[in-house]
C-alpha cells in the first residue's frame, strides 16, 4: 500500500508572483510523496540553478503546504488525476542574529526607518543606532520612560523622529540631539505613535482614551510655531519647560471609552486612521474630520496594531495570546479575517513585514517572537529571547530587519527576509 | 317478539288452499308429531291469563283443556293408581303417565348412576387416534397441507382488528368500568395488605455460577498446592466457599455433585428463615438533582491563566491596589516596602521603604486626585506617586493636602487630639523632607497597628481600622478638613473589615461573626447580618450595593442578599484552607475568592434588577499558580477596574495578573 502510494504521481503546475523565479507553466508530473524540499529542488532544477539552490515555499489554494503532497490531497479530498496549481515564493528564512545592544533599562519601544534603529528605554532615553549596532545618537529629554518611538527617516535626517513617554508628552527631535518640539495635551501616558507620510501629521494614542493628531514640521512655518506655542501655553499652563517650544494638539479623536493602546494610519489612504485599545474596540476614523466612521468589537483588549502596506490588512495583538487580522476596507460585519492563537500568552507587539503581504512578526511576554504567515495554520518560526520569562515589549520588522527589545534590557537585531 | 293472539303471519300464500299434511309416524317434524301444540316451544306462562293456547289452521283459538282444581287433583290422586307417576306436560297440555323405563331412568339418576342401563363406562379403550403409528390407521391419508399453513381467515380477522384498533374504532378506554354494585365501605381504610401477606416479595435469586464453577475452568482459577492446603486446614464454617475448582477434560468425566442435598437444604433454609424486606429503591435520576447551571463557556469573559507575574518583593505581599483606570498598581509587603507597578508590563517603577510591615494599601477612587494610602505599622501614609508624571493631578492633590494643613494649623495637632476629654485617636503629621521627596503628602499616626483602609467612593472620606485600640477601632477621616471622627464608642467584638456602601451613606463593619450595617447620616444601626462563620476574614460589597460577600477563616464564602435576609443567601465551601480575600468586579458579573490553599476561585455572580430573581452564582474557574509558603497561600485578590482580569498577591512574594 505504502509502496503504491509512493509511486503515485500527480500533475502540478508551478506559478509564482515573483517574476525573476518564473518557470514554465506546463504541468509537471511529480511523485505525491514530495514535500516542500522536494518541490523546491524541482523548481530549482527547472530554473537551472540546482547548484546554487534558492529555497522556496509552496502554496496550494492560498494555503501554505506544510505536509507532503499526498497528505495534502488526502486531507482536502482532491484527486491525483487533476492538475494541481502550486504557487511558490522564496522562503522567508528564519531570523538570524546580527547583534545585540545592551541597554541600561527595559526597552519599551523600538522602531526602524531606513538604516536607523531607534529604541525607547525605561530610563527615559531614546537611542539611535545604525545597522552595525553602533550607537549614533542619544536623545535625553524625557522625564519618564519612553513608551513609543517613531522614526521615518534615516540616521542623519532627524526631522522625522518622535518619541512618546509616560510623562504624557511627545518630543520631536532635532538632528543636533535636542528636543525640537514638545507636544503637550495628553492627560495620560503615550502608548503609540503613527505618522502619515504624506500629510506630515503625527497621531498619538494615550491612556487618557484619546487619539490626537499633531501637525509636524513647525520649523518650516514660523507663524505656525508661534501660534501653536502660545496655544500650548494657554492649554497647558505652567507646564512649559525650558526653551523647548511646546505645542498643543491639533485635533482630538474622542470616542474610546478606555485606554487607547494602538494607532495606525492607512498608508495607502492617509485619510483613514485606525485606533484600538483596552475598551475592546477597533475604531476607524476619518482623519480630516475626526469622525468615527466605523467600529469593530473585538471582545479582547488590544495591545498593539499594525497596518500592512502591501496587503492593506490590519493586525491586532491581544492579551489572550491571539493575533487577529482585519480587513476594514469591507463594510460588512465580518471584517475579522483571521484569529490565530499564537500560544504565547500576552502578545505585546506585532509588526507586518513591509515586503510580504502575508508575513508578520509578533512579540509576547513569554520571551518569544513568532514569525507568522497568515496563509499557514501555525507560526513559521519561533525566536526565543535569551532569558527565560523576560517579556518582549516591542518588535519591528522592516526592510528585512527584525528588531526587538524588552525586559532583558537588550536590543536584539536580527535579519529576516 | 311473539305477541299472543297475533301470531298469524301475513303471508299471502296463507289464504290459498293447500292439502292437509298427513303426519305419518316416521315423519321428522316435531310439531306434526304432537299435533296439539301450535305455539311451539315457548314459555307457557305467556298464555297463563288466556283461555286458549295458540290457534288452529283455521285461525280459531285452541281452548285449553280444563285445568283441574285442587279438589280434582286430590280425587285423582286417590282414585287413580297411576297418579303418582303422572306428570303434566305443559308443552302439549296433557298428562303423561311415565312408563317403567322412565321410572328406572329417574331412579338411576337419583342414585347418581348413569341413566342408561346399557352404557358401560368401563369398556376397554380402543386407541384409534394415538401417538402410536399403527400399520393400518383409521385414517390413512397424509396430513393435509392446511394443517401446516396459518389460517388465512384468522390472519385476515386479526388484521381487521388491528386496523380497527389503529383507526380508533376499537378503543380500550371505551369500555367503561362498570360502577360497582355495592358501595365499598372500607375503601379508604388503611391498607393491611402487608399484615395479610398480600405483598409478594420474590425470593432472592441464587448467584449465577462463575468461571470457577465450570467443569473446565481457566488455569488461573485452579487452586495451587498452597491454596489447597489452606482450604483443607480451614474450618468449613470459615471457608468462603465449600468447594475447590476442579478441572475435567470432558463433561462426561464430571461426577455427581456430592453436595447437592446439602446445598438444596441450605437454600431452603435461606428461603425459609431469612426475613425478606421490600427495599424501596429511590429511583431518581442523579442529573435531575444537579442545579441547572449555565455552561461556563457562555459566561466568558473571565480570567483563565497567568499573564504577568510581578516579581520584586522580598516578603509576603499582603495587599495591593490599582488606580481607577487600571494602569498602575501599588502593593504592600512584609518586607516593609510598598512598590509601584505598571500593570500592563509588570515593571516596578518605584519603591517606598516604610519601616514597618505594610498591612494594607488603597487607592483614592477620585479621578481628580492622584493619591493612594498605605497603612504600615501604626501609620497611614497618604502618597501621591512622583514617578507617574501626572503633574496636573498631583498638583491638585498636593494643594488639597496643603490647604488642609493650613486650615488645621491654628490648632496644634497634639492639642487637637490629646485633649483630656477625647482619647488620642489619630494625629495628622506633615511629612519630613525625605518623605516629601518620595511623594508622601501626609502621615496619620494611629494608636495601634492599622489593618485596613477603606475609601469612600468620592475620595474625600476614608476609614481605617485598628482592632487593638478598643474604643477607637474604627476611625473615619476627612481629607479636605483633615479631621478624624470616631463613629463608634465601642465596637462589639474585634473589627475585621470595613467598607463604604457604593451609593448610599451606609457603612459596613465586619466583626468576627457579624456584619453590621450602619447609616452614617442617621447614626443608627440598619441591619446586622449573621454570617454563621467562625471568623470573618474579608468583605466586599457588590457595586450596586445590594449584595455582599464575606470570606472567612473557616474556608467559607458567604453571599448575602441584603434585600432577602440577614442570613447568607448562599454559603460556598470550595476552598481547602482559610479564605483570605474576596472581591467583586466593578463592571463584569464576576467575583473571586482566594485562600491559603493557594487557589483562586472565580465565580460568575449575576445580580438581576428584578427583585424577584435571586442572584445567579456559577463557579467558572479555579486558578492555580501561587505557591503555599509557611501554610499561607494567596493573601489578597482584586479585579482589574476595567478588564475582566484578576490580580492576586501571594505569600510566595509575587503578584500575578490572570487574564
Amino acid at each position: 500500500m505504502d509502496g503504491a502510494a509512493s509511486l503515485q504521481q500527480v500533475q502540478i503546475r508551478f506559478f509564482t508572483k515573483q517574476e525573476q523565479y518564473a518557470v514554465t507553466d506546463a504541468p509537471t508530473l511529480v511523485p505525491v510523496s514530495l514535500k516542500r524540499y522536494g518541490l523546491s529542488e524541482i523548481v530549482n532544477h527547472l530554473l537551472g540553478t540546482p547548484d546554487t539552490p534558492t529555497p522556496f515555499e509552496f502554496f496550494i489554494d492560498g494555503k501554505l503546504l506544510r505536509v507532503s503532497l499526498a497528505d495534502y490531497l488526502r486531507e482536502n479530498d482532491l484527486s491525483t488525476e487533476n492538475v494541481v496549481d502550486v504557487e511558490y515564493a522564496v522562503t522567508v528564512r528564519p531570523p538570524s542574529d546580527l547583534g545585540t545592544v545592551p541597554h541600561d533599562d527595559w526597552i519599551a519601544a523600538v522602531d526602524l526607518a531606513g538604516d536607523a534603529i531607534v529604541s525607547g528605554c525605561y530610563d527615559g532615553v531614546v537611542r539611535v543606532f545604525n545597522k552595525s549596532a553602533e550607537l549614533v545618537r542619544t536623545l535625553n529629554s524625557h522625564e519618564g520612560p519612553v513608551t513609543a518611538v517613531l522614526a521615518s527617516a534615516s540616521v542623519e535626517n532627524a526631522a522625522r523622529l518622535f518619541s512618546g513617554s509616560h510623562d504624557q508628552t511627545i518630543i520631536e527631535w532635532n538632528s543636533d540631539d535636542t528636543a525640537k518640539l514638545k507636544y503637550i495635551g495628553h492627560e495620560g501616558s503615550i502608548t503609540a505613535l503613527a505618522a502619515s507620510a504624506a500629510d506630515r501629521v503625527l497621531y498619538s494614542a494615550s491612556w487618557d482614551g484619546t487619539v490626537k493628531a499633531w501637525k509636524t514640521g513647525v520649523s518650516e512655518d514660523g507663524m505656525d510655531e508661534d501660534e501653536e506655542a502660545s496655544a500650548a501655553i494657554e492649554l497647558s499652563g505652567k507646564r512649559r519647560k525650558g526653551a523647548t517650544p511646546t505645542k498643543a494638539a491639533a485635533t482630538t479623536f474622542l470616542g474610546h471609552t478606555g485606554a487607547v493602546m494602538a494607532v495606525a494610519v492607512d498608508q495607502r489612504n492617509p485619510s483613514v486612521l485606525y485606533s484600538a485599545g483596552w475598551d475592546h474596540t477597533l475604531r476607524v476614523w476619518d482623519a480630516a474630520s475626526t469622525i468615527n466612521t466605523s467600529n469593530q468589537n473585538c471582545n479582547k483588549p488590544v495591545n498593539s496594531m499594525d497596518h500592512s502596506v502591501p496587503s492593506g490588512l490590519l493586525a491586532t495583538a491581544h492579551s489572550d495570546s491571539a493575533v487577529r487580522v482585519w480587513d476594514l476596507r469591507t463594510k460588512d460585519a465580518a471584517a475579522m479575517k483571521l484569529t490565530m492563537n499564537t500560544k504565547q500568552g500576552w502578545v505585546s507587539s506585532l509588526s507586518w513585514s513591509d515586503n510580504s503581504p502575508f508575513m508578520l512578526a509578533c512579540a509576547a511576554y513569554d520571551a518569544t517572537i513568532k514569525v507568522i504567515d497568515i496563509r499557514a495554520q501555525a507560526p513559521l518560526y519561533t525566536v526565543k529571547e535569551a532569558a527565560e520569562g523576560s517579556k518582549v515589549l516591542s518588535c519591528k520588522w522592516r526592510n528585512g530587519w527584525l528588531v526587538s527589545g524588552g525586559e532583558d534590557c537588550t536590543l536584539h537585531i536580527r535579519s529576516c527576509a | 317478539m311473539v305477541i299472543p293472539g297475533l301470531d298469524r303471519t301475513l303471508d299471502p300464500l296463507r289464504d290459498t288452499i293447500r292439502p292437509e299434511i298427513d303426519a305419518t309416524p316416521d315423519s321428522d317434524s316435531e310439531t306434526e308429531q304432537a299435533g296439539t301444540n301450535t305455539v311451539g316451544n315457548i314459555p307457557m306462562e305467556w298464555y297463563k291469563d288466556f283461555d286458549h293456547i295458540g290457534y288452529d289452521l283455521d285461525g280459531k283459538p285452541i281452548t285449553k283443556s280444563a285445568i283441574k282444581d285442587e279438589l280434582d287433583k286430590f280425587l285423582a290422586n286417590v282414585d287413580d293408581p297411576d297418579a303418582w307417576k303422572t306428570v303434566r306436560d305443559e308443552l302439549q297440555q296433557e298428562d303423561v303417565v311415565l312408563s317403567s323405563e322412565d321410572l328406572e331412568i329417574i331412579k338411576r339418576m337419583r342414585e347418581g348412576r348413569l341413566p342408561d342401563v346399557n352404557y358401560d363406562p368401563y369398556a376397554p379403550l380402543v386407541e384409534f387416534f394415538s401417538s402410536k403409528t399403527s400399520i393400518t390407521p383409521v385414517t390413512g391419508g397424509d396430513e393435509p397441507k392446511r394443517r401446516f399453513i396459518r389460517s388465512k381467515w384468522e390472519a385476515k380477522r386479526i388484521m381487521q382488528l388491528v386496523r380497527y384498533i389503529r383507526h380508533g374504532v376499537i378503543r380500550r378506554d371505551k369500555h367503561k368500568v362498570a360502577a360497582p354494585r355495592f358501595f365499598d365501605l372500607w375503601r379508604d381504610a388503611p391498607e393491611e395488605a402487608t399484615e395479610r401477606g398480600a405483598l409478594h416479595i420474590p425470593a432472592p435469586k441464587m448467584a449465577l455460577p462463575g468461571n470457577e464453577e465450570s467443569y473446565n475452568p481457566p488455569e488461573e482459577y485452579l487452586p495451587d498446592e498452597k491454596e489447597r492446603r489452606t482450604f483443607e486446614r480451614t474450618e468449613p464454617s470459615e471457608r468462603k466457599q465449600q468447594w475447590l475448582p476442579q478441572k475435567f477434560s470432558t463433561l462426561r468425566h464430571v461426577p455427581a455433585f456430592d453436595r447437592f442435598v446439602q446445598e438444596r437444604f441450605e437454600r431452603c433454609l435461606d428461603l425459609y428463615l431469612a426475613p425478606r424486606v421490600r427495599k424501596n429503591r429511590v429511583d431518581v435520576d442523579p442529573e435531575s438533582l444537579m442545579p441547572k447551571l449555565p455552561d461556563p463557556k457562555d459566561l466568558e469573559p473571565y480570567p483563565t491563566r497567568t499573564s504577568i507575574t510581578y516579581r520584586g518583593h522580598e516578603g509576603r505581599i499582603r495587599s495591593f491596589t490599582m488606580d481607577p483606570a487600571g494602569q498602575w498598581m501599588v502593593s504592600g509587603s512584609d518586607d516593609q516596602t510598598a512598590r509601584l507597578w505598571e500593570v500592563s508590563t509588570g515593571r516596578c517603577l518605584s519603591v517606598w521603604n516604610l519601616g514597618a510591615v505594610v498591612q494594607h494599601v488603597a487607592w483614592n477612587p477620585s479621578s481628580d486626585l492622584l493619591m493612594l494610602s498605605i497603612a504600615a505599622g501604626d501609620k497611614v501614609y497618604l502618597v501621591s506617586p512622583t514617578k507617574l508624571w501626572d503633574t496636573d493631578r498631583r498638583t491638585v492633590t498636593e494643594d488639597l493636602i496643603d490647604a488642609g494643613f493650613r486650615q488645621a494649623a491654628p490648632m496644634s495637632s497634639d492639642e487637637t487630639y490629646q485633649r483630656p476629654s477625647v482619647a488620642f485617636a489619630c494625629r495628622w503629621d506633615k511629612p519630613t523632607p525625605e518623605q516629601k521627596a518620595q511623594g508622601i503628602l501626609a502621615v496619620l499616626v494611629h494608636r495601634r497597628e492599622v489593618k485596613q483602609i477603606a475609601w469612600h467612593r468620592k475620595g474625600d472620606y476614608f476609614a481605617t481600622i485598628q482592632p487593638e485600640a478598643d474604643d477607637a477601632a474604627v476611625l473615619i477621616h476627612q481629607l479636605a478638613k483633615q479631621q478624624t471622627q470616631r463613629p463608634f464608642r465601642r465596637t462589639k467584638g474585634a473589627v475585621q473589615r470595613i467598607s463604604f456602601h457604593p451609593t448610599k451613606p451606609l457603612f459596613f463593619v465586619a466583626t468576627q461573626r457579624y456584619v453590621r450595617i450602619y447609616n452614617l447620616q442617621k447614626q443608627s444601626l440598619v441591619k446586622a447580618l449573621q454570617s454563621n462563620v467562625k471568623w470573618i476574614s474579608s468583605l466586599d460589597v457588590h457595586p450596586t450595593g445590594d449584595n455582599l460577600i464575606v470570606g472567612s477563616y473557616d474556608k467559607r464564602v458567604c453571599w448575602f442578599d441584603l434585600d432577602l435576609s440577614a442570613r447568607p443567601y448562599r454559603t460556598l465551601r470550595y476552598h481547602g484552607q482559610a479564605v483570605r480575600s474576596v472581591a467583586f468586579h466593578k463592571r463584569y458579573p464576576l467575583f473571586a475568592s482566594c485562600g491559603d490553599d493557594g487557589n483562586l476561585h472565580v465565580f460568575h455572580g449575576m445580580v438581576y434588577n428584578d427583585l424577584l430573581q435571586n442572584p445567579l452564582i456559577v463557579p467558572v474557574k479555579i486558578l492555580r499558580g501561587h505557591q503555599v509558603v509557611d501554610s499561607l497561600g494567596v493573601l489578597h485578590c482584586e479585579f482589574h477596574p476595567t478588564q475582566p482580569w484578576l490580580v492576586s498577591a501571594g505569600a510566595d512574594r509575587t503578584l500575578r495578573l490572570w487574564c
